[in-house]
């Protein structure tokens, strides 16, 4: 259906530089997720593939033919926007039928493929309501629709469920995966959400300011950030960053000090780094365990959501999270004995880059 | 601890003082609706039915006014007149003031610069305008006909061509079409931007987005100027008496009904009969806004939210 | 993660979102010609003003007077068949004293039907706008009979009293603004026990500056301009503003063009330099009054 190169894109606002030097390939029938932080960028680069922004240096290429010079319509893409931007002097049916019928269509042609997508997104009923007649969450599925008539190369969708509330962002989300699912279509998807990123992704593009932090698929992420920005970005709560040393290390094995805690810890795995080195320790909170022989940390702060708890400690003058299954009753100000479960954590170097070496798993 | 008041009674006592003070507020407004806005508009009907003579009683001749109008000359002439320049001047100053206004939402530098020099005309006073457009106009040492004459087209002597100078009122009201640019400037402006990037998206070609998504959004805005323009043409008045004088020089060709209307009470201090002719200027903006409005549901779209 | 760019070095020009720069001159050409052809009217009566009879009327079009005749401008306030100074204090108390009573009386009544709910009040709201559809010449008519009986003619009484009660238009323009005034403000001075006159001094008006500059402009212009009341009601040059004082000297000396042109040179020039200083509050009044 659609793959998406961009080669060595930027742009400039200004002298400001918003989008400095991208080179990302989509392929055919993936997911990915542009996220990031507000103002990182995620959405100039996706108005830019639709050619609702200009670039300023760089290649746009939609199954391999260059479309950075070309017009929106041309391209083959189609978007949902965050706040739906549907026609609103039109109901449904024409809305999702505008672009057909000014592609010359006919009524024979038209009329099936509207109602397939409304089938599709079960919007059968609203089909002759205006906009303004429809929830935000029927709106949000004609803009869908409308998207799905055009059978595009590639769906764009710009933070598509950040004006839903939070069980319809839920079970639209849910509705996006199956339609990607259903469809098979290449589709690139915005958000600042990374549970969104993570639930939905085939493959996630962390951008940062501008640039391209990390692609991967959500495991990858998750499991291997590339920098400290990434780590501490996905996962909620976030990982756990200690300020640590390598005081020794032979091959695989290291021994760090973290921070002022006497005892140092032992780690394995395939890190860069040398003794004496100052690096950062990535720890998620789910391998923050309660255990009998651990250091005692203070409980600052319990957080109870029923089904897993989250604690907030301070050990060694320093915060750590703590997460586990289960209802765990602490008081405030106890003292909880701590370990760090080491096994697939992160290393980090002086500047915040990953010190993984090898194929991340 | 005061115990509070049951509530219905709170609530009716604030009720009661807010619909006081509603209509306290409104009162200096509504002595003049009444007064002198709804009783004059009935008085001058009634007069319309009477004779005034300057000395003298009032008399009810019932309908000698309109018989007298039908057949009057000066009435059948200045309608013509008037209906023709309404039918003219208010399309074409809607289709300019819509161009520039869709020119001003394009550009970007220089948009504040632009939207003064458009809106500046409204501001000349029509007497000082019309004076000016006389100097432009005048064949041989206005640049008007100069310009014209350039582009090789032969130009008519606007004051004094009976075909011609109707053309010359034309002229001198659509110039000032700041305030309708404006007005459409805003309905260009209210639509959302996400909404023009959508119809970009779907539109294969660029005019597209222009017939079937801009202009049925600003049909509101359309409606509006529609109604003023043709309210305020028909009532056009001292452009008309700087160009023609009170005869509608020349030939009788811009003589406009307001003219008439004014020669009637204040020159020939005829004012039953200037009532009549003002009565039927009543009905006859009547008919066209009601014309309109019912027109307009056909072809206005009233858009509602789009988030 | 990201590698050397591969894409194009050179900047690529933007697309016809902008139209590149040859587009952006031609439609700044475009522009540039079409406030030309507005400005031109103003251009003419500019240099007018500075010839006489015989440049004005040669058939040498000349774009500027040569000589310039300063003189022009003393003869137009020195002219005895031309008060043009009292004319133009007529004109400043016209519209300042018109502009005062519209303001005040507009602003209560605007208030009344946007923020204060009585009943009727929508019925004679739509009332109101009806009015509007009425020609100014109907109403004219009767008040000018009763105010003539009054022996008020020849008098400002009749062109400024009523402005004192209200005028549909500008009560349209402050109801409009008022209705953006958040409710939760009367609400909170309400349930706080103040009086309804002082909610709508000391609460909503401040609030609603704006608005109360804009309706001030506009019955300024509008006012400047008025011509059919005056041209009834006043009778002596002297007590005429500058609309009908200019129209009167024209046909009076139909060849005096010069002055004319002075004459209307100096009548546009006191808004224009008004406008100029304000122009944002008229493009935000406009605004607000056409998204009914």
């Amino acid at each position: 259906m659609g793959n998406v190169t961009l080669r060595g894109v930027r742009k400039l606002f200004g002298s400001l530089e918003v989008i400095k030097g991208v080179d990302l390939t989509v392929t055919d029938g993936e997911l990915v997720v542009f996220v990031g932080p507000s103002g990182c960028g995620k959405s100039t680069l996706l108005r830019m593939i639709a050619g609702l922004e200009d670039v300023d240096y760089g290649d746009v290429l939609i199954n391999g033919i260059d479309v950075t010079d070309m017009a929106p319509a041309r391209r083959g893409v189609a978007m949902v926007f965050q706040n739906y931007a549907l026609y609103p002097h039109m109901n449904a049916y024409d809305n999702m039928a505008y672009g057909l019928r000014r592609a010359g269509l006919r009524r024979a042609e038209v009329d099936p493929r509207v109602r397939r997508a409304a089938g599709m997104l079960q919007i059968d009923h609203l089909l002759d309501r205006r906009p303004k007649a429809m929830s935000g969450g029927q709106r949000q599925r004609v803009a869908i629709g409308r998207a799905i008539v055009r059978d595009p190369k590639v769906f764009l969708f710009d933070e598509p469920l950040s004006n839903l509330d939070a069980a319809l962002r839920i079970e639209t989300r849910a509705q996006i995966a199956a339609l990607h699912r259903e469809l098979r279509a290449t589709m690139i998807f915005v958000t600042h959400d990374q549970v969104e990123a993570m639930t939905l992704a085939d493959r996630i593009v962390v951008l940062n300011a501008g640039r391209i932090e990390q692609i991967g698929t959500p495991r990858e992420v998750y499991h291997n950030p590339a920098n400290i920005f990434v780590a501490g970005f996905i996962g909620a709560p976030a990982m756990n960053l200690i300020p640590a040393r390598i005081a020794a290390r032979a091959g695989h094995a290291f021994l760090l000090r973290l921070g002022d805690v006497v005892e140092p810890v032992e780690l394995k795995g395939d890190f860069g780094g040398s003794t004496g080195d100052i690096v950062t320790l990535g720890v998620r909170p789910e391998q923050v365990r309660v255990s009998e022989d651990g250091q005692p940390a203070e409980v600052v702060l319990a957080e109870h959501l029923g089904g897993e708890t989250i604690l907030h400690l301070r050990l060694a003058e320093r915060p750590l999270i703590l997460r586990v299954q289960g209802d765990l009753n602490v008081a405030l100000g106890a003292q909880v004995p701590v370990t760090l479960d080491l096994g697939g954590a992160s290393l980090f170097d002086a500047a915040g880059t990953s010190l993984r070496r090898a194929s991340s798993g | 601890m005061t115990s509070t008041p049951a509530p219905s009674l709170r609530r009716r006592r604030s009720g009661r003082s807010e619909a006081l003070a509603g209509w306290l507020f409104a009162l200096p407004w509504l002595v003049k609706l009444g007064l002198l806005t709804l009783l004059p508009l009935v008085a001058t009907i009634a007069m319309g039915f009477m004779t005034m003579p300057i000395t003298g009683m009032p008399r009810w001749v019932g309908m000698a006014n309109y018989d007298q109008m039908f057949a009057d000359p000066a009435f059948l002439k200045s309608a013509q007149n008037s209906l023709m320049f309404a039918f003219i001047s208010v399309p074409i100053k809607l289709v300019l003031a819509l161009g520039l206004a869709l020119l001003l939402h394009r550009a970007r530098a220089l948009a504040g610069f632009y939207q003064t020099v458009f809106y500046l005309p409204f501001l000349m006073p029509a007497v000082a305008g019309s004076i000016v457009f006389i100097l432009l106009l005048t064949p041989g040492a206005g640049p008007v006909n100069l310009a014209l004459e350039g582009l090789g087209l032969d130009p008519p002597d606007w004051l004094r061509d009976p075909q011609a100078a109707l053309w010359t009122l034309v002229l001198i009201s659509i110039w000032p079409l700041g305030v309708e640019t404006l007005v459409f400037l805003g309905g260009l402006q209210n639509i959302p931007k996400d909404v023009n990037e959508a119809a970009e998206l779907d539109s294969p070609r660029s005019w597209h987005r222009l017939v079937w998504i801009t202009m049925p959004l600003i049909t509101p805005m359309i409606l509006f100027n529609l109604v003023i323009g043709i309210i305020s043409s028909f009532q056009i008045f001292v452009q008309a008496l700087v160009i023609g004088g009170t005869e509608g020089q020349p030939a009788q060709s811009t003589l406009m009904f307001m003219v008439v209307i004014y020669r009637t009470a204040f020159r020939y201090f005829n004012l039953g009969y200037a009532a009549a002719l003002s009565t039927m200027l009543f009905l006859a903006v009547l008919a066209v806004t009601v014309l309109v409005f019912w027109s307009a549901r056909r072809w206005v779209h009233y858009e509602g939210d789009t988030t | 993660m990201t590698a050397l760019p591969t894409g194009t070095a050179k900047r690529r020009t933007p697309r016809n979102r902008g139209g590149g720069w040859i587009g952006k001159v031609m439609f700044h050409a475009l522009m540039l010609g079409i406030a030309a052809i507005f400005l031109l009217p103003f251009w003419w009566m500019l240099i007018s003003a500075f010839k006489n009879n015989a440049d004005i009327f040669s058939l040498d079009i000349t774009w500027w007077p040569d000589p310039v005749r300063w003189e022009n401008v003393v003869a137009l306030f020195t002219r005895p068949d031309f008060p043009f100074l009292r004319q133009f204090g007529n004109s400043v108390f016209y519209a300042g004293m018109v502009t005062l009573g519209t303001v005040l009386s507009c602003s209560v009544a605007a208030y009344s039907f946007a923020c204060l709910r009585w009943k009727g009040r929508d019925a004679v709201f739509a009332l109101t706008i009806g009015t509007l559809l009425i020609p100014a010449i109907v109403t004219f008519l009767p008040t000018y009979i009763v105010f003539a009986r009054m022996g008020l003619v020849g008098t400002y009484w009749p062109l400024i009293a009523p402005a004192f009660l209200g005028e549909a238009f500008y009560i349209f323009m402050m109801r409009q603004f008022f209705l953006g005034v958040p409710r939760e403000l009367i609400d909170a001075a309400r349930l706080d026990g103040a009086a309804e006159f002082r909610i709508f001094w000391q609460i909503v008006l401040p609030q609603a500056q704006t608005a109360l500059v804009v309706v001030a402009l506009f019955s300024i212009v509008y006012t400047w301009h008025e011509f059919f009341g005056p041209l009834i009601y006043l009778n002596d040059r002297n007590d005429y503003p500058l609309s009908v004082g200019l129209f009167t000297f024209r046909t009076q000396r139909a060849v005096e063009w010069p002055i004319t042109m002075m004459g209307s040179l100096f009548t546009a020039l006191p808004l224009i330099v008004m406008f100029l200083f304000t122009r944002r509050l008229f493009r935000e009044g406009l605004a607000t009054s056409s998204l009914k």
